[in-house]
Order: C-alpha cells, then structure tokens, then sequence
C-alpha cells in the first residue's frame, strides 16, 4: 500500500462486489436457522406435552 | 408427534413473533391434528401435516383479526434503517425484529426453506400455494430483508470498513 493512499473513513461503508450480493443469502440464512435452532433447543413447555400425553391417555381408556 | 413439537413450535413462534401466542397456536393445532387422525394416512409427512394444520390456523386467525403489522407506514422499517456497519455485526435482535416486519406469507416461505429445510416443493404443499409462488416469496423474503438490515459485505462478516478494506487490497 502506498503512502499516499487513504484509508476509508471508520464509518464509510465498502461497496459491496458482486461476489458478496451473492454471500448474503447464505450470510442471512445462516442468521435465520441460528433463530430457528435457538428456539428448537428450548425444552418444550410442559403443558404442551402434558396434553399429548393426556390425548393418548384418553384414546387408550376410550379402546 | 412429540417428536415434533420443537420444530412445530420454532415455527409457531416464527410465524406469530412471539412465545405465548405461538404456544397457543400449537395447543390448538395438537387437538386439531388429534382430532382428526384419521384423515392422516399413517407413512406419509407427518411434519408436512402438522405444520399445513398449524399455518391455517395462523391465518384464518389472522384473517379474523386483520391486525397483521405490515409496516405500511415504514416506521419499523426507518427505525431498523442503521446500518449494523456501526456496531461491526449483523445484530441478532435486528434480524429477529426485521423478521418479524416481513409480510406473514414471506415470513412463512422464507422459514419453512431457509430455516426448516424444506424443498420449494415441500413447502408449497404446507402452504397450499405454487411452486412458483413459495420461490417469489422467498426471494421478496429475502431481498425485503436485506434492505431492512441495510446489510453491506462489512456487516456481514464483522470486519469494520477499514478491515475490509485491507482484506480487500483496496487503496
């Protein structure tokens, strides 16, 4: 780099190549399936399971 | 179905934008597929069935109470306009935010491809549309998105402008 070129500003943006337009989908579905995952992780809330279990529950005394 | 509840409930919440409504709608989409399990032809997409039972629900709920938030007035939109350049990252919280701005039938296509996993095919069944249709969504999905976040290739990989830069050989 030569000393008389200049470092863009701290705040100025780069101007994105047709290279990275074509990252962005997978940058942003990356970011996507992180959310997804994060939610999926969680454990289910007992009062959802506790009604499948009392729906079988019900089938099997209903047999 | 247990199997499934973490997945059906991911996109509960995707589609509602928030935890207690999209439990509800699970709730109510357990009973309703319990109801009527014998419309399900036992071998076949199990996932593909619940989410469709789930997602109608959503918007016949939707249609009822025409509250969608849409942004029409492009506040949502102005107010997430900062670029992420500025805090270095692609802000979590923002994309969360931006996501739930989309159009329901983008969120949806933009999930169930991006997210789940589904082929175009697959979720077209789910959503009862196109094949054409879940691609245009996702891709308005998408570039709707892109625009909201004001994403440049900096943002993306957490590097400041003058990072980029240098990894560019620019200047």
């Amino acid at each position: 780099m030569n000393e008389d070129d200049e470092l863009p500003a701290g705040d100025a943006k780069p101007k994105a190549t047709p290279e990275d337009a074509a990252a962005l989908p997978a940058q942003l579905g990356k970011k996507l399936r992180s959310l997804f995952a994060d939610v999926e992780s969680q454990p289910v809330p007992d009062r959802l399971r506790e009604l499948l279990e009392a729906l079988a529950a019900k089938e099997k005394k209903a047999e | 179905m247990l199997a499934q509840l973490p997945t059906l409930r991911a996109f509960a919440v995707s589609l509602c934008g928030n935890f207690d409504r999209a439990d509800d709608l699970v709730q109510e989409t357990l009973l309703k597929a319990w109801q009527n399990l014998d419309k399900f032809e036992e071998g076949t997409n199990l996932r593909a069935w619940l989410f469709t039972i789930l997602r109608n629900g959503y918007f016949s709920e939707l249609r009822k109470r025409r509250r969608e938030v849409e942004d029409v007035d492009g506040k949502m939109t102005a107010s997430l306009s900062v670029p992420p350049a500025q805090q270095g990252h692609l802000d979590m919280q923002d994309f969360r935010k931006a996501l739930n701005t989309l159009p329901a039938d983008q969120r949806e296509a933009l999930v169930l491809v991006g997210a789940v996993g589904m082929s175009y095919e697959e979720a077209a069944g789910v959503a009862q549309c196109a094949v054409g249709t879940i691609k245009s969504r996702v891709n308005r999905a998408r570039t709707k998105l892109t625009e909201i976040l004001g994403v440049t290739d900096a943002d993306i990989f957490g590097q400041d402008a003058a990072t980029a830069a240098i990894v560019k050989g620019e200047g």
